[in-house]
């Protein structure tokens, strides 16, 4: 586990613009914030502020246009792609849109990215089968996703975060889809997960949240306005 | 070891988590593969074939040269030579192509001395022709067929000759469907030949037959005793004449080769295209892998399964519609892309033989048209950054 006292992630000066058609499309705009070990952190703000492409950067999935983003320390453009694929294997994303493999089973799903770090299938089966039955879809394992309804995809997602017992689980709108007991099962899931010592930063409008929040960010047209 | 292993396994998996795209990949593969297949098997089978041939020939083929072109030769020549020692016999021939009917079919007319008829053709209705110009032909069973000749119809003169023309009558029918040299046959007397073609007393080539060992002494006799004859004789020996076979079929199997590799460049952006099949998911689900900590040779090495599981399936799917198209279908209508002068339905057994090197070929050639498609797109997708690839 991390050192409590140094950041695990760290944006410095981060901007990111897209281009659409002929105008470029600025979502944010010299961001910098520091994520220490084992902080809960809540990035809050209206719809089109920047949110989930903050935590796009964060979670090493996209290139920022401009400044840089420090995990444990270390630059992330500095990174090849396999040390980037390690970043990656240490930190948990639950997309807004599931980002479910329609193929797969819920169990595969959940197992996938444990795949490249050797662990056996019948280990990765039991990792499934452990965090599927702690989120109720133990019934569900072998369940596509088109054969999954919104909430059950969503803690699919959540689940396959949490397989690989990542150092920091990012979560873009994680309780959006759900309904009221399945949220708060999944709140209680992150509040764990925090209380397990990991670090847990989460885009969110959910004002259930708010209470487990050690630091909170808040965007707004692609800037941050209170941090 | 056993992470690859489990990451090759994806790879399984993954041709049947799009089944589409790997029925479309496999069927483009396999529609390059298979005429490839059975071209290089139809040539191969007619090599031996020619081979074999040639085989059971005469030792020497004794035919005029003029200005680098063939010419008939004097009938008398066949005198001379018989008295050369080391000879058995000299059986004079006229070959010539001929077309029949009003829909023009081509057919080979081969004038032998009735007591010469090729020991290979079986007459199966009839009786053989008689000697001297008697205008009697022996017509194999395809052609037979085709012109809806019987024994005893007339055939309308044909051609012209100095010497008028006449009615030619068929006096027999052979099995034409044993080899594609018979398939368009026609056999008559050497006078009749002649008289078709209008070249009294000359013969298109002497088939010399010699004493064990003495091939040499007599092509060297013959090339000696004619050398200020004009036309010039050429004397080509049965090894020779075998050596020529695959000159022939080498150049009909360059251009083979030459189209293939035109389909073989096609079958590559054919793929390319169903790789795109399902492309959007497909790049989406190797950007969830990569965001999932998945690296670019671990995508590729799934890739290369997947590529490689489909390649084995267009493959042995290729080989074994080969065999079946030109074993049980007696390779309809692909015969006559190869064979020149053959019909949708060949009238003969179509030769055949499958050897292993162009098989393994197809395999790699499989392999490669595979691989390069989709290892081309998923390196693409797994390089850009996930999010992009995820949209």
């Amino acid at each position: 586990m991390s050192d409590p006292a140094a950041p695990v992630l760290e944006a410095r000066n981060l901007s990111k613009s897209y281009r659409r058609g002929a105008t470029e499309v600025r979502a944010l705009t010299d961001v910098s914030l520091t994520i220490p070990a084992g902080s809960f952190i809540l990035l809050t703000g209206p719809s089109g502020s920047g949110k989930t492409t903050l935590l796009a950067l964060l979670a090493a999935l996209d290139r920022p246009s401009s400044g840089t983003v420090l995990f444990a320390g270390r630059d992330l453009s500095a990174h090849s792609d396999v040390g980037l694929a390690r970043v990656r294997r240490r930190l948990g994303f639950i997309a807004q849109d599931f980002a479910l493999i329609p193929g797969l089973s819920a169990w595969e799903n959940v197992t996938y990215p444990l795949i490249p770090r050797g662990v056996r299938r019948a280990e990765r089966r039991g990792v499934a089968a452990e965090l599927l039955t702690r989120l109720g879809l133990l019934d569900r394992l072998n369940a596509r996703p088109r054969e999954l309804s919104g909430g059950e995809q969503q803690r699919v997602a959540v689940a396959r975060a949490l397989a690989g017992r990542a150092e920091v689980v990012l979560a873009d709108e994680p309780t959006s889809n759900l309904d009221e007991a399945t949220a708060r099962g999944v709140i209680e899931l992150l509040a764990e997960v925090h209380r397990d010592g990991r670090t847990v930063v989460v885009a969110t409008h959910d004002p259930r949240l708010t209470a487990l929040a050690t630091a909170k960010y808040e965007l707004a047209a692609g800037r941050l306005v209170t941090g | 070891m056993r992470t690859l292993l489990e990451i090759a396994r994806t790879g399984v998996a993954a041709a049947l988590l799009h089944p589409a795209r790997s029925l479309v990949t496999v069927a483009a593969v396999l529609a390059v593969l298979l005429p490839y297949l059975v071209g290089l098997g139809i040539s191969t089978g007619v090599r031996n074939a020619a081979n074999a041939a040639v085989s059971h020939g005469a030792d020497l083929y004794v035919s005029g040269e003029q200005l680098g072109r063939p010419v008939p030769i004097p009938r008398t020549v066949a005198t001379e030579i018989a008295s050369i020692p080391g000879v058995e016999r000299v059986v004079p021939r006229i070959v010539g192509r001929i077309e029949l009917g009003k829909e023009r079919v081509s057919a080979v007319v081969v004038g032998v001395p009735v007591e010469q008829f090729p020991a290979g053709v079986e007459c199966i209705e009839g009786r053989l022709y008689a000697s001297g110009p008697r205008n009697e032909l022996v017509v194999g069973t395809d052609l037979a067929r085709k012109l809806n000749l019987k024994v005893g119809s007339y055939l309308p003169p044909f051609y012209h000759s100095r010497q008028g023309e006449r009615v030619s009558e068929v006096v027999g029918i052979f099995r034409s469907d044993v080899s594609p040299w018979q398939a368009r046959l026609i056999v008559t007397s050497f006078e009749t030949a002649a008289h078709i073609f209008d070249q009294p007393g000359l013969a298109t080539d002497l088939l010399v037959y010699c004493r064990p060992g003495y091939e040499g002494e007599v092509r060297q006799a013959i090339l000696r005793t004619t050398a200020d004859r004009q036309p010039r004789l050429r004397v080509v020996a049965r090894e020779d004449a075998a050596a020529l076979i695959p000159e022939g079929l080498r150049q009909r199997e360059g251009v083979f080769t030459l189209l293939f590799t035109v389909a073989f460049a096609v079958a590559i952006l054919v793929v390319l295209v169903t790789s795109g099949f399902g492309l959007a998911e497909r790049r989406r689900e190797v950007g969830i892998l990569k965001a999932t900590g998945w690296q670019t040779d671990e995508l590729l090495l799934r890739s290369l399964v997947e590529s490689l599981l489909l390649a084995v399936m267009a493959w042995a799917a290729a080989v074994v519609l080969a065999v079946v198209w030109l074993k049980a279908f007696n390779g309809y209508w692909i015969a006559g892309v190869f064979l020149a002068g053959v019909d949708r339905e060949p009238g003969f057994r179509v030769p055949f033989r499958l050897t292993p090197v162009p098989v393994l070929l197809a395999g790699l050639v499989a392999v490669v048209v595979v691989a390069a498609g989709s290892l081309y797109s998923t390196w693409r997708s797994a390089t850009a950054p996930p999010r992009e690839a995820m949209r």
